[in-house]
């Protein structure tokens, strides 16, 4: 990888973070990435039944149907947006502990600048808690990632597990 | 037809004996090396900088082609311009040149 590519800092980054509480025993929840393949799904379906009336049949019969077809597309396009943009976000892991006690939901930024600091944001909800609370670590890209641009092991484990030891562990 | 057919055959089979040794010479560490040496490197403050070059660059040559074409009357030479100011621009921002690499940052030292 080279060095100085803030997409891959970040991809980087996220996948750790991903196999460090995947590893601790907590289970991810799919659920926000299983929406978004659907509404996807919702916009891919009405072009693909578009398309095939068109080849199997002709233009006009296409476009009797071509207005119904046009607003489910639209609608889900429309619904697809908002949900990557609003939802979705910078999300990167919602998972439940073991226990089933703690839910972690956790997102990741990294504006390009002169000393790029990637920011973590982890919600954490307690039990049945109608609120969750935000805890935010933001960590300069140097202090994660070795010379030849990959995560230094030993420094993201330091910081996850100060984290953890602040705000996940205690009770 | 069949000298054709015949003609191709042979012409197929050659290829095919010289193209996978061609591409076993090039193995993938040296294909990498290759490449990163061609991508060069910039650092962050680099690439904010290339960043504004080409945005502020890219302005002013349409402007400057626009202004060109109506003072010549001549759309083609808007064009021409336009390409030409367009050129100048990707020889300053495409190359890792070292302007771009005059702040770099120090990272975590690497594990062997």
């Amino acid at each position: 990888m080279s060095k100085y590519n803030i997409q891959e800092f970040k991809t980087n980054f996220d996948t750790a973070f991903i196999e460090f509480f995947n590893k601790k025993g907590y289970k991810q929840s799919h659920f926000v990435d299983n929406i978004r393949f659907l509404f996807g799904f919702g916009c891919a379906i009405p072009a693909a039944i578009a398309f095939g009336l068109e080849q199997l049949h002709d233009f006009s019969k296409l476009k009797e149907h071509l207005l119904c077809l046009l607003l489910v597309y639209f609608t889900f396009s429309g619904l697809l947006t908002w949900w990557i943009s609003f939802v979705k976000g910078n999300r990167i892991y919602i998972g439940t502990s073991p226990d089933q006690k703690l839910t972690i939901d956790a997102e990741t930024t990294l504006p390009l600048n002169h000393n790029p600091h990637l920011n973590l944001t982890v919600r954490i909800k307690r039990g049945k808690q109608a609120t969750s609370i935000a805890h935010k670590l933001s960590v300069p890209v140097t202090d994660i990632f070795d010379q030849e641009g990959q995560i230094s092991q030993a420094a993201f484990s330091k910081h996850i597990s100060n984290l953890c030891k602040s705000y996940i562990d205690n009770e | 037809m069949r000298i054709f057919s015949l003609a191709l055959k042979s012409i197929i089979s050659e290829y095919s004996e010289w193209l996978p040794s061609l591409y076993h010479c090039l193995n993938e560490k040296e294909l990498t090396s290759t490449m990163n040496y061609l991508e060069g490197k910039i650092d962050f403050h680099g690439q904010i900088l290339c960043s504004k070059y080409m945005n502020y660059a890219t302005v002013i040559s349409g402007v400057a082609a626009y202004i060109a074409g109506w003072l010549a009357q001549d759309s083609f030479l808007s064009i021409k311009v336009f390409v030409v100011l367009s050129i100048i621009t990707g020889i300053i921002c495409i190359p890792a040149w070292p302007m771009y690499n005059q702040k770099p940052l120090q990272f975590q030292k690497t594990k062997n």
